[in-house]
Formats: C-alpha cells, structure tokens, sequence
C-alpha cells in the first residue's frame, strides 16, 4: 500500500494514527486517530476506511455507532480493503 | 562554504546593476527582497525594484508586481490593479515572442494556462507551450508533456509525454530527469525497466531534486532495477526529509516503525509522521 507517485498518499495519517490507537510509543491518543484517519478519508485511503469503522464499531475515539461502522466498512472494502470485506462479512452484511 | 563572502559580492554587483537601471537585476533583487532568507528580507524595497523593472517594460517584474497586488503580498490587495499590470505583461511578452523570444513563448502559454490578463483557454496554453518546446525550451518542455500526460488542451499521449521529458532531461534539467525515471519506472508510456529509472533518478538526486531522492529510495527499499540496499533507502529518505518532502518523511517514519534500514524506533517514527502529516 505505498504508491510513491501520488500526491494523495495518505499512509503518513493511517500509519501515524495506527500508532496512537494503539498506544504502542507510549501516549494512546483514539480521537487523534479518528482525525488523522478521516483526513486520509478524504483521499478513500482503504485502510482508514476500515479503521474508522473499527472506530465506530467498537466505540473507540467517537461514540459507538453500529450503522456508520458498517457504511465505512462498504466504503474500505469497495476502496480494496480486504480487511473491510472480511468485516462486512462478519457481521452477515 | 565561504557563503558569506560570496554572497556579499553578489549582492554588490546586483546593487550595481540595478543603480544602472538594469531591468533583470532589478527583477532579481525584488525577489530576493521578498523572498530571501530573513536576513535580507525587505518587502516594501522588493516591490519598489519590481515596479522600477516593470516602468523599464520587463514583462518578468510586471508579472511578479501583479501578482504582489492579487495576493496582497508587503501591499494592500488590489485587484483591479493586478488585472492591468498581467493585461500588460501578456502584451509585453507578445511583443517578445514576436521578437523570437522563447521565454516570452513559454510564458504566454503560462498566462492562457492559469487564465492572467486573458481568459484562461487550455488549449491555447498548450499551443504555446508545444511552439516553445518544439524549439527546445526546458520549461515549455515540461509544460507541454504534462499537458499531454494529463489531456489538458490536447489528447493524452504518454508516448509523446515521455518524449518530451526525455528531450528536457537531456538539458541536465533534475525535474525533467526524475519525470523520466518516474515513466521507466511505473512503465508509463514506456515499457517498465527499473535499472534505468534508477539511473535517471541518480542523475536528477545528483542536482538535489528531492523528489528523486525519494524515488530513489524505494527502488532501494524494495531491491528493484538496483540491489536492495535499506541503509541507503534511508539516506535517500532522510536527505529529502531535510529538504522537506513529505513523502520522504513519511517512508522514513515507516523504516523507523519496521526497523528497516535503521533499528526500530517508535519516538522516531511518530516525529516523522507528525512532520510528514502537517504537509496536508
């Protein structure tokens, strides 16, 4: 998922907010997370896609929201996301 | 570097010339004024020698004065009067293209491109860029291949496209040369060949061109048209992170993430991110 030549790159926000979701350099920052992967949104970044359904699915930086989880995880997996497939498919949509 | 020196004897022969009423000089001096380093940073100078090189008709100064004026730069905003200093640099410079002035060819290609002092007609801008370029001219050169790259004003024709930035890399110009390594290496109008990409993004990183720099160091990275070299991937990253290029500083972050080319390290990672994610 790194393709150098476009200018709407937006993997420094997905990888950046990877990281302060999880916590893993210290200082967990969700709703960071949420506001640089609804930046990479605005570029149908696949992976942000799936992470922000994460996000409302499971309430983690925003309020718990079932049916936006699931517009985000049709929009990942219509970008390419596997991930975002496999999500749709788990929750039977 | 010995900057210092030079930089004085510079900027006295500058000073002559424009006290001898030199309009290229003068031109010169006004960006340096406006947009030197802090040191010799003057506006209201930097405009006065803009409008001293624009009353000698210099079409360059009439185009940087108005655009002083619409963007409101070291002088209140008056648009108005930037719409009839880019109406007379356009006369101006057809009044130079006349004349077989090339660089008046390429930039009244620009004016019709972005639409200042005439209507902005794409494919009078490529007609224009496509006249200089066929002579030649570096700059047009790039215009007129990306107006093919992107069909504005003319078809798409990568072929073509590629044509072009070969014949401007050809005139040792860095972004005509990573443009070049950028088709040979996503095979863009051109079969793929990674190697030679390579060597064309060598030639652009041997001029600083960051973006190359950046090129480069994935062709590195991933071990493609060069053999796989992570220490050097990230040189290549951190020398056009300096340079502010926020690609680079994003692939840098990810080394410093993974571990590749350099040992693991988060703190650094997430500093790279956050420089590479406020570039947007």
């Amino acid at each position: 998922m790194r393709k150098p030549w476009s200018n709407d790159d937006a993997d420094a926000e997905v990888n950046l907010g990877n990281i302060l979701l999880t916590g893993r350099a210290g200082g967990k920052d969700a709703e960071r997370a949420v506001v640089l992967y609804k930046k990479a949104e605005l570029q149908n970044h696949p992976a942000a896609l799936n992470n922000l359904g994460t996000c409302y699915e499971q309430g983690i930086g925003v309020d718990k929201d079932a049916n936006r989880a699931i517009i985000y995880f049709k929009r990942a997996a219509a970008a390419g996301s596997a991930d975002g497939a496999a999500n749709l498919k788990r929750l039977g949509k | 570097m010995g900057v210092p020196v030079d930089e004085k004897k510079a900027a006295k022969l500058m000073e002559e010339a424009a006290a001898a009423n030199d309009p290229v000089a003068l031109n010169l001096m006004g960006a340096r004024l406006l947009e030197g380093s802090a040191a010799e940073r003057d506006p209201e100078r930097g405009r006065e020698a803009y409008e001293r090189a624009a009353n000698l008709e210099y079409p360059r100064a009439v185009d940087n004065l108005a655009l002083l004026y619409r963007a409101g730069r070291g002088v209140s905003p008056d648009i108005a009067r930037a719409e009839t200093l880019l109406k007379r640099a356009f006369d101006l410079w057809q009044r130079d293209a006349e004349a077989g002035d090339l660089d008046a060819v390429e930039r009244i290609g620009w004016h019709y491109k972005v639409g200042l002092g005439v209507a902005r007609d794409p494919a009078q801008a490529f007609k224009f860029f496509n006249q200089a370029a066929q002579k030649g001219h570096p700059l047009a050169l790039l215009e007129a291949a990306d107006c093919y790259e992107n069909g504005t004003g003319t078809a798409v024709d990568l072929a073509k496209a590629f044509e072009y930035y070969k014949e401007c890399a050809a005139s040792e110009n860095a972004i005509g040369e990573y443009r070049v390594g950028t088709y040979l290496d996503l095979g863009k109008g051109v079969s793929r060949d990674a190697k030679q990409a390579a060597s064309w993004y060598e030639r652009s990183v041997a001029l600083n061109y960051p973006e190359a720099m950046t090129a480069l160091g994935l062709l590195y990275e991933k071990g493609e048209g060069v053999s796989g070299d992570p220490q050097k991937a990230v040189a290549l990253y951190r020398r056009a992170a300096a340079l502010e290029n926020g690609k680079a500083q994003s692939y840098l972050a990810h080394c410093y993430e993974k571990g590749v080319g350099v040992p693991a390290d988060l703190t650094q990672a997430v500093a790279w991110y956050e420089k590479a994610v406020v570039k947007r």
